[in-house]
């Protein structure tokens, strides 16, 4: 199997390395924990950059992405016990932004309620909405960015299945294991085989649809 | 090798799970069968595709993730400031060692002094509570009030401990009594303003919500009926239909067939299962539910829209569909409008009032993510 860091590298995701001894880890996370903005500021930059990869692809956008990892690093460090390695810290913050980005999701699914539509007919109650002008034309900005292959491919990927997504980011820009991407989304090995042929499917025929 | 065999050997030799003798043997298959060699390198041109995407976090991100961590820890009252640890536990010693030897030195130097033993009136005042029974501040100060001005309480006597519960108990009893009293009071609205049969079942949305104990939305949830309610109390006396002019939604299998006429294509249409029950002539069940997906065919679906149509949506379909469901009776309807997801389908949740109207004049417009998922409405 392929070395993770590699292709992280070479798309420009450059996670910093610091060896510690235990008794560093074990005294970092305390400082964290008794709110030492150093401390946090030290992990947060070794964990941020493939943090914030990862969340870019599952929320599609910039700045959500940002909000998303910020929050993950904000709940999630304080909250740590003990350090116990780089692969256990990167596990443990990757399982927090699943489950953080998946609340968001079914938030959203209780706040995001749009409008009232009239069709023909009349209603007297409807006087109170101001007509919103819609644009539906995309500006001049969104046609530029139209044109760039990463943008294309993050839209494919944004409309995939939230589980199916998940998998298949953690597989193909992660490169984690079967086993680390069953633990990380808490499902069984044969339901990440599944989700991950699934979305390799959809993922082939929505890039191919927009070629 | 069956076909799903087949499928799970391309994503283990993509993934590296062959053994070298099985990854040999599936290179040669792929060498004889073009087919299969062409469906394995899309499936990898994809995953390159993602991960060659580029991604750099944007500048004064540590800045502004440093900030948001300071911002969010709690503050040290002053005191804490001053009093270490170490001080509070010098203190906590000195107050156990304090009280260890004060009785021996009570002893050596002289008895305390006798404390008289408090006697209880013979009389118990009619306001206090009995023993074992908690009493809120506000009754508290409502059994203290008459008795410093010397008049009668008039409070009754309250029954005895055992027979009621707690106070907090009792808060909690009388939320659900009062969350009683709505749902039932929703039925009956329901039975008034839309008559339904007599064996006809409540409909799920109610189970649902109160299977996820969403307390929280009822408050929210009561406002949206109550606008419906006397909206539809507005609308008592039957309106001739308004038919759609120019759009017109999709209709499931069809209990009022004459009143819609088959729907123009517009994007993926998700039919909802039809209603099991009969409606009353003139009162049309919520069932028609459209999903646009993409920009053109949300265009074409503005432009169908009456000039003096309300919407404030902009869809980005990168990232969304939108699912136009109706008819609804007034506006009030889409606030109350939810949608909820599973891992294989989208669910729009009408509120009970929306379920059915005597106006086809609107619908509602809700955002929903585009990832292909079904969609349809939950009631």
């Amino acid at each position: 199997m392929r070395r993770a860091r590699e292709p992280l590298e070479r798309a420009g995701v450059h996670s910093p390395e610091v060896d510690r001894t235990a008794g560093e880890a074990a005294d970092l996370v305390d400082r964290i924990r008794r709110g030492d903005a150093d401390a946090f500021e030290e992990l947060a930059r070794e964990a941020a950059p493939r943090l914030y990869r990862l969340a870019v692809h599952l929320t599609g956008r910039a700045e959500e992405a940002e909000d998303l990892v910020q929050e993950t690093l904000v709940r999630a460090l304080p909250a740590l016990k003990r350090f116990e390695g780089r692969a256990k810290l990167s596990t443990y913050l990757v399982r927090a932004l699943g489950n953080q980005w998946k609340n968001r999701l079914r938030s959203r699914s209780r706040s995001k309620i749009v409008g009232w539509l009239k069709v023909g007919g009349t209603d007297g109650d409807d006087d109170s909405m101001a007509i919103d002008p819609v644009d539906p034309a995309p500006s001049a900005h969104e046609r530029m960015e139209g044109e760039d292959r990463a943008v294309r491919v993050r839209k494919a990927v944004a409309r995939l299945r939230p589980d199916r997504r998940l998998v298949l980011l953690l597989r193909e820009v992660e490169e984690r294991s079967y086993e680390e991407i069953a633990e990380m989304t808490e499902v069984p090995i044969g339901t990440v085989r599944s989700r991950l042929a699934r979305a390799r499917e959809d993922l082939r025929r929505l890039l191919g649809d927009e070629s | 090798m069956s076909g799903t065999e087949i499928d799970r050997a391309v994503h283990d030799y993509l993934d590296g799970r062959l053994s070298e003798e099985e990854r040999r043997t599936f290179e040669a298959r792929l060498e004889r069968e073009p087919a299969l060699a062409r469906t394995v390198e899309a499936y990898r041109v994809a995953g390159r595709a993602l991960r060659d995407v580029s991604v750099e976090l944007p500048p004064g991100f540590y800045a502004r993730t440093r900030a948001r961590f300071e911002a969010s820890r709690p503050k040290r009252p002053t005191w804490r400031r001053f009093v270490s640890w170490e001080a509070t536990g010098l203190a906590a010693a000195a107050l156990l060692l304090t009280a260890l030897v004060l009785p021996e030195v009570l002893e050596r130097y002289g008895p305390p002094p006798e404390v008289k033993p408090f006697e209880p009136p013979s009389t118990p005042s009619p306001t206090a509570p009995p023993e074992g029974k908690l009493v809120s501040p506000a009754e508290a100060e409502d059994s203290i009030a008459p008795a410093v001005e010397g008049e009668p309480s008039g409070l009754e006597t309250p029954p005895a401990a055992s027979s009621e519960p707690p106070s907090g108990k009792r808060e909690v009893a009388a939320e659900r009594e009062a969350f009683a009293d709505y749902d039932s009071g929703l039925a009956e609205r329901d039975e008034v303003t839309q008559p339904r049969t007599a064996a006809a079942p409540k409909p799920d949305l109610e189970k649902g919500r109160a299977g996820k104990g969403s307390s929280v939305e009822a408050p929210r949830r009561d406002r949206a009926v109550e606008e419906n309610f006397a909206r539809q109390k507005k609308q008592a006396t039957p309106q001739p239909e308004a038919e759609p002019d120019r759009f017109r939604m999709q209709q499931s299998e069809s209990l009022h067939e004459s009143e819609f006429a088959p729907a123009p294509i517009l994007g993926d249409k998700a039919a909802a299962p039809p209603r099991a029950e009969a409606l009353p002539p003139g009162v049309i069940a919520a069932r028609e539910l459209v999903v646009i997906d993409d920009p053109e065919s949300w265009t074409r679906f503005l432009q169908d829209l009456p000039a003096d149509a309300s919407l404030a949506l902009r869809p980005d379909f990168a990232t969304e569909r939108v699912a136009v469901i109706g008819p609804a009776p007034g506006v009030g309807d889409c606030n109350s409008v939810r949608w909820s997801e599973t891992d294989d389908r989208i669910v729009i949740e009408w509120p009970p009032t929306a379920l059915r109207g005597t106006s086809a004049s609107g619908g509602c417009v809700v955002a929903i993510p585009a990832d292909g998922r079904p969609v349809e409405i939950g009631n």
